[in-house]
């Protein structure tokens, strides 16, 4: 009989119901279409990292992660991508030589990272070739095959420079202009450049500091008094057939390195390993466990692009806690709706709350009958909120949201214009239940404050 | 006078309520002493304000006397708490009230049924007894109304179907008949009448009434809360 009271009671006043459950749906909507935006943003961040600049898995030197200097390479590249391109997961692998220069240009000075990049390669992992924005006349038929960078009829070599770049320091395809940098002796490079095209990645951060270069050429010149310069890099960038494997494959890759990083560091003699060098051959011996302690001698080591870019793990746990305050504020506004409502469903009863009492039901009865009538109210709304939000999502999942009109801003967070928000089915329950026991909560002020009342005052009132 | 017994079952003695005692008393009741003897039918009377309704409110268990002590059924209900008085009152007394008080969203038979359902009556039990007491009201064809499909007087006498649905010891009705015309009033008494010799229910009507008063076979007089006369007819 209550549960039949309580269910009638709420619809008495079908306005006012129908007004708190329109309040729960756009509530419950809120909430599943802002943490799956927010998931949508973190994956874009992620996907923009991967696509344009860190790729899935990267090998260093380990001091070059350390300080970027470009003396801390990788020897003997060819066989170093020949024994990753073993690994079964890996579906692309390519190197990059990678240094920190200046760009001179007839309108200024900046600092850049150049990225010496096999076009080939990098159509595979970063789509470089479909980032140019614009590209020569005379070699725009050369972009399908990845040959931007091969004009015979050039003198000079050719760069890419991106859009951001290109504003500010006034550069226009076919400008020439300089980069300056030490090479592996320590001497300071100039070589000239002729732009060849203007990129426009996406990712805010790195547009802003890169130019591409044929990493042929910048070897030549990097490497200058090398045997071979094209087997040497700095990065290795690998892309894998399934994301969830990136942890696998790096650890198998470390352990596929050459020999001397099979070596267990604990079987390793101290004065062997030397510090700052690019290529270390460390015999095996087995050595006390004070030198055990010394830096991970590995000449070439794998890393996720979660450990390449701890960024990535800030914006996620950002994400979190500004999605988590503003679900706070959500449901802190439903909370006061739903009181308002009941609280004014009890005033207006009084009398008749009263009279039951009266009549034999217990204060705890008409307690629950005020809990159950606002739990009816969520449990209409919640699952319309929940269709609704997945409908939201299901379609905004797969023609996207637009962020354009606001692309300097979300370029910036190294986002792409264009958010697809998705959200797993846990969360669809632990909103659900959230907003369930929000109603719980809610429902508790005016349930206590119909248990306060004396029948005989209760009667009494008009 | 009383019909089987003359057992008293509601004893009230030296009964003061005093509101607001603090700031301005006001002396509702002052030292009401009165014996109430099962299977009476008896009408409090008095002039607004004269302490009626806060006595009937009093017997039911609803409002606590400042002073004094009401014995029901050998209980003194002083000495119960607020939920043994809830169950209680379920359990022997009903309430009919001025404004008939029916639970909106319940249709009549519901409506009935109601108390029954907090005392744990089953099914069975309450269909036959709720069919028994809408009929004896005169509203077996419409035990399926709701409250507002239905007039005044049918209201009330729902309300005494309710009143009576948990088989009480009383039943106390303030002003029942106060919002109801001559003929709702008279049917209304005859139903009430019936049942308290059919059913050997005590009814205590708190009254302006004179129809009411007419019919009742003892009438006590309240006059600034104290009791002014105490007739049998």
């Amino acid at each position: 009989m209550l549960i039949k009271i309580a269910w009638r009671n709420i619809w008495r006043s079908r306005t006012r119901s129908l007004v708190v459950i329109g309040a729960i749906i756009i509530g419950v909507w809120a909430v599943l279409f802002l943490v799956g935006f927010s998931t949508g943003m973190v994956n874009s961040i992620i996907v923009s990292s991967i696509e344009n600049e860190l790729s899935h898995i990267q090998i260093h030197n380990p001091h070059f992660l350390k300080d970027k200097e470009a003396k801390y390479y990788l020897k003997d590249i060819d066989q170093l991508v020949a024994t990753v391109e073993q690994n079964p997961a890996v579906v692309q692998a390519g190197t990059r030589t990678l240094i920190s220069g200046m760009l001179i240009s007839a309108r200024g000075v900046d600092g850049v990272q150049i990225r010496g990049v096999d076009p080939k390669a990098e159509a595979s992992l970063t789509q470089l070739d479909k980032k140019i924005v614009q590209l020569q006349d005379s070699i725009s038929d050369k972009r399908q095959k990845s040959q931007y960078f091969t004009d015979k009829k050039q003198r000079l070599p050719s760069i890419l420079v991106s859009k951001n770049m290109a504003e500010r320091l006034k550069i226009k395809v076919r400008h020439k202009l300089r980069l300056r940098f030490r090479n592996i002796d320590g001497k300071d490079v100039e070589m000239g450049f002729k732009v060849v095209g203007i990129y426009q990645t996406g990712n805010g951060p790195l547009d802003k500091v890169t130019v591409f270069v044929e990493q042929k050429t910048l070897n030549a010149n990097f490497f200058s008094d090398a045997v071979d310069p094209n087997n040497q890099a700095h990065e290795i960038a690998i892309l894998v057939k399934d994301i969830d494997d990136v942890d696998t494959t790096r650890s198998l890759l470390n352990m596929q390195m050459p020999e001397q990083c099979l070596v267990d560091p604990t079987t390793l003699l101290a004065d062997t390993v030397q510090q700052g060098d690019s290529m270390l051959i460390i015999p095996p011996k087995t050595i006390s466990k004070k030198d055990s302690l010394l830096p991970h001698p590995f000449i070439a080591k794998a890393e996720t692009f979660r450990e390449i870019s701890p960024s990535i793990n800030l914006h996620e746990s950002q994400m979190e806690v500004s999605t988590n305050i503003i679900i706070f504020i959500v449901m802190l506004a439903l909370i006061f709706g739903i009181i308002n409502t009941m609280l004014m469903a009890v005033l207006e009863r009084l009398r008749e709350l009263g009279m039951l009492m009266a009549v034999g039901m217990k204060r705890r009865q008409v307690f629950g009958m005020i809990v159950l009538e606002t739990l009816y109210l969520g449990m209409i709304a919640t699952p319309i909120g929940v269709f609704l939000g997945w409908i939201t999502i299901l379609y905004f999942g797969t023609f996207g949201v637009d962020l354009s009109s606001y692309s300097s801003g979300v370029q910036q967070f190294g986002m792409g214009e264009i958010i697809y928000p998705e959200l797993e089915f846990n969360t669809y329950i632990q909103v659900a239940i959230s907003v369930f026991f929000t109603a719980v909560l809610a429902a508790l002020y005016p349930a206590y404050k119909a248990i306060r009342l004396r029948p005989v005052e209760a009667i009494r009132q008009l | 006078m009383s019909n089987n017994n003359n057992k008293t079952v509601i004893t009230t003695k030296g009964v003061t309520k005093v509101y607001n005692p603090k700031t301005i008393p006001v002396h509702a009741l002052d030292g009401v002493d009165l014996e109430i003897k099962a299977g009476e039918f008896t009408a409090i009377v008095g002039p607004s304000g004269s302490g009626k309704t806060t006595l009937l409110n009093a017997i039911g268990g609803l409002d606590r006397p400042t002073e004094g002590s009401i014995e029901i059924a050998g209980v003194d209900i002083a000495t119960l708490s607020d939920g043994k008085m809830i169950e209680f009152r379920r359990n022997n007394i009903g309430f009919v009230f001025q404004a008939y008080n029916l639970i909106p969203v319940l249709t009549a038979k519901e409506n009935v049924e109601f108390v029954m359902l907090l005392q744990g009556k089953k099914k069975a039990a309450m269909d036959s007894r709720t069919k028994e007491l809408l009929e004896s009201v005169g509203l077996g064809d419409k035990m399926n109304n709701r409250p507002a499909q239905l007039s005044g007087g049918q209201q009330q006498r729902v309300a005494v179907a309710r009143a009576l649905a948990s088989k009480p010891q009383f039943v106390l009705a303030d002003e029942p008949t106060a919002n109801l015309d001559s003929k709702s009033t008279a049917n209304l008494l005859d139903i009430m009448a019936r049942l308290n010799k059919e059913e050997n229910i005590t009814f205590i009507f708190s009254t302006h009434d004179q129809r009411v008063i007419d019919r009742a076979r003892r009438v006590v007089t309240l006059v600034d809360g104290k009791v002014f006369s105490d007739e049998y007819k």
